[in-house]
């Protein structure tokens, strides 16, 4: 029988109760379940809104994007449940400035001119705190939180695109390395 | 026969101290907490979980924040240790609407030593010195040196990191070594160093293990301390005072035991025991002891004290000179700013200090030269804004993700604590008319800062933007209004310390003047709040307390 260091028996360890664990996700009930969710999210009239917005904010590079890491459910979420002071209706104010200014229906535009109506959008509404606090800028603003808030506390966000570091072990100071990537933990549970 | 040599009532910060002390000095001792058993480990069922698998991905049920949790919300719960934070709408008290007062709680053991903010100061000497000075109040009977043995006890057992700095308005003490200051923290001390002669900002001193005692381990920085700790690397009753009194073999502990009364002999002038209501059957019972602790928690004690109602204690156990549930304070918060640090963009640090930085007390040191009396101190901390910054940033697409990935620039966040003058007219009643869901007059807490609190908060303001006008920054918000008592957590007073039977609750020692052999011993005693994190010095008192009951027990003097 091969020795393993003590790191290296955590390792398997690890990678077994991950193994438990896909198994026990492979269930039917557990299927159905999340299923039943997904459909019913995406059933939402406003979702694929929700999802174009989400997906134009923080589009898919190197690592997913916002929409497969599940965020316009979130958003959706978190406008009717009211967290943090959003609302419903901010949905609707945005969805009505974007299709004015596209001067038709913002979804059926390409996903260009989608990127620069919302562009010039976002530039408004953070040129200076906006005037009118229930107007398309202020609501705007707060779903762009929400979409952020709502990505980086993914398991995406979080660990692939940015770094998931449950216990640092250490506390030290250094220089920033060039290659370094931002720790998402510093932000979980924060004001948005 | 009395069932215990003690009754300790309460599992907290000091009720685990006490029944620590006692049982290691030969007590037999019941433990009453008035929630559920909360063990170490195995109860701090989110301490690992990812947010991703929270309902609401860490950010708090906010349904739950306007009901249940609406005013435990002003502390700091979040989605994962919003169990400890007790059931608004379950445990009702009353405020006035001019006081609105918020009472933060957690009822389970260990109380709200699980989710406290951990930062651990002495009180100078001239603290216990200021209400005799200047006519507030009532007077210590106690002084500093009488309680600096006990601070390095204290100090010594749960693990206190810090820095020897040798300044008379903070006393140094027996530290593991610093978590010291990451770039910005040292770079605010460096101009604030170089700009005035009269203050310094220096590390937190906070009761996180450096290292180990025990077997509690060292600090992992992950900055979640109040989920729990499975390390056992912060200061809890679970990880600390609880494990030294169990292994004596001496402790009993009693959970779901909500404590209604005491039970008074006025023959003897003794407490004999408590009257317990069971939390989950309603059903009442009687646990006698020879002593008895009184660490609920400064409201709780003297809403029991207030309860234990009689013929010989007509307005309640040690009321009789009309000072139960006077004096009650809090320090005045939330007066602070945020502003970011230019000029360290390189700097950077690994793991999560679970630490802050302060500046002690600088204004009326040696002479009154202010328009307010005392003075406050400031805390805070700096860190390099995260990816939460994404919401306040122009920004959408490729370029927006890709500067997210990269720490954004360097804040540093700064309040202040501000010491709120004891009040005779502020104060804790009972409202007999209104029966909480366990069958109690409901505790009814008035309390209100004054003119003193208001003048001392404007000019805390304004120095602190002064000092933070040395970095050069952008002030990114600023809050100048104080925010609504009990929002810093460390209600004091009611049960006030003092040589005067008329004019106080409890002795030098303690005791309370009409029941010596019922001891008090948590925030309800302090005569002054200081401008500082009181925890501390409960604890201190706590463990001298029981030292001296013991003592007297001993001597038959009980």
């Amino acid at each position: 029988m091969t020795e393993l260091s003590q790191l290296e028996t955590d390792r398997r360890a690890l990678l077994g109760a991950a193994g438990a664990l896909a198994v026990l996700m492979m269930q039917p009930g557990w299927i159905a379940v999340a299923r039943a969710q997904e459909g019913a999210t995406r059933r939402d009239p406003r979702f694929a809104f929700a999802d174009r917005l989400c997906d134009l904010t923080i589009p898919a590079t190197d690592t997913p994007g916002a929409s497969a890491a599940g965020v316009p459910a979130f958003v959706l979420m978190a406008l009717d449940e009211g967290m943090h002071g959003l609302k419903p209706e901010m949905l609707d104010r945005v969805m009505a400035r974007l299709d004015g200014d596209a001067q038709g229906m913002f979804l059926g535009k390409s996903v260009n001119v989608q990127l620069n109506l919302l562009t010039g959008l976002d530039r408004a509404a953070y040129a200076s705190r906006p005037a009118d606090p229930l107007g398309a800028e202020a609501a705007w603003r707060r779903i762009k939180s929400a979409i952020v808030a709502g990505y980086y506390a993914s398991e995406v966000g979080a660990s692939q695109e940015l770094v998931y570091e449950p216990a640092a072990g250490t506390s030290e100071n250094i220089v920033m390395p060039a290659d370094y990537r931002a720790r998402s933990n510093e932000g979980h549970g924060g004001a948005w | 026969m009395a069932e215990f040599d003690a009754i300790v009532v309460g599992s907290g910060i000091t009720g685990g101290w006490a029944a620590k002390e006692l049982t290691e000095r030969g007590l037999k001792v019941l433990m009453i907490e008035r929630g559920p058993e909360l063990a170490h480990i195995a109860g701090y069922k989110n301490e690992w979980t990812s947010p991703w698998d929270l309902p609401f991905k860490g950010y708090g049920d906010p349904k739950a924040e306007r009901t249940t949790k609406r005013v435990q919300s002003v502390a700091r719960l979040n989605e994962w240790n919003a169990d400890y934070f007790v059931d608004d709408e379950q445990e009702l008290y009353e405020t006035p609407a001019e006081s609105n007062f918020q009472w933060v709680r957690g009822y389970h053991t260990g109380g709200r030593s699980i989710m406290w903010g951990r930062q651990s100061y002495r009180m100078a000497p001239d603290y216990f010195e200021a209400n005799v000075r200047d006519g507030h109040g009532i007077d210590w009977p106690i002084r500093y040196k009488d309680l600096a043995s006990w601070y390095d006890h204290v100090e010594e057992f749960i693990g206190v990191n810090g820095t020897i700095e040798n300044m008379p308005i903070l006393p140094d003490g027996k530290f593991q070594p610093s978590m010291g200051f990451n770039a910005g923290e040292q770079h605010f001390a460096d101009l604030i160093k170089a700009h005035y002669r009269d203050r310094r900002l220096i590390p937190g001193r906070t009761a996180n293990l450096t290292k180990p005692i025990g077997e509690r381990g060292t600090c992992q920085y992950r900055n979640w301390c109040s989920r729990g700790c499975s390390f056992g690397a912060y200061f809890s009753t679970q990880s600390s005072t609880l494990p030294a009194a169990v292994a004596t073999g001496r402790l009993t502990q009693l959970h779901n035991g909500i404590v209604e009364s005491i039970e008074f002999d006025p023959q003897s002038r003794r407490a004999t025991g408590v009257r317990i209501i069971d939390g989950e059957t309603g059903q009442r019972s009687i646990r006698t002891a020879r002593i008895v602790f009184l660490c609920a928690g400064a409201y709780d004690s003297v809403g029991i004290l207030m309860r234990s109602v009689s013929e010989s204690c007509p307005n309640g156990l040690g009321n009789s000179s009309d000072v139960l549930g006077r004096y009650i304070m809090d320090h005045a918060y939330k007066v602070g700013a945020t502003s970011t640090i230019p000029g360290l963009d390189q700097a950077m640090y690994l793991g999560r200090k679970p630490n802050q930085v302060i500046i002690p007390r600088f204004v009326n040191i040696d002479r009154q030269e202010t328009d307010f009396l005392r003075g406050y101190s400031f805390w805070g901390r700096s860190e390099r804004m995260n990816w939460n910054r994404g919401g306040e940033i122009a920004g959408v697409g490729v370029g927006f993700k890709q500067a997210l990935r990269k720490p954004g620039p360097w804040a540093i966040t700064m309040g202040t604590v501000i010491e709120a003058l004891p009040r005779r007219e502020n104060r804790i009643s009972i409202n007999h008319d209104k029966l909480d869901k366990h069958g109690l007059p409901l505790t009814r807490i008035d309390l209100r800062y004054g003119d003193n609190e208001q003048k001392a908060a404007r000019h805390a303001f304004d120095e602190l933007m002064g000092m933070m006008k040395l970095l050069g920054g952008e002030i990114l918000s600023a809050n100048r209004e104080i925010a609504p008592p009990g929002s810093s957590i460390h209600e004091m007073g009611g049960a006030c310390m003092g040589h005067d039977p008329q004019a106080s609750v409890v002795n030098a020692f303690n005791q309370l003047h009409e029941a010596p052999n019922l001891f008090v011993t948590d925030g309800s005693v302090m005569c002054s709040t200081g401008d500082r994190n009181p925890s501390l010095t409960y604890m201190a008192l706590t463990a001298r307390a029981a030292a001296a009951a013991v003592s007297m027990a001993q001597e038959g003097k009980l």
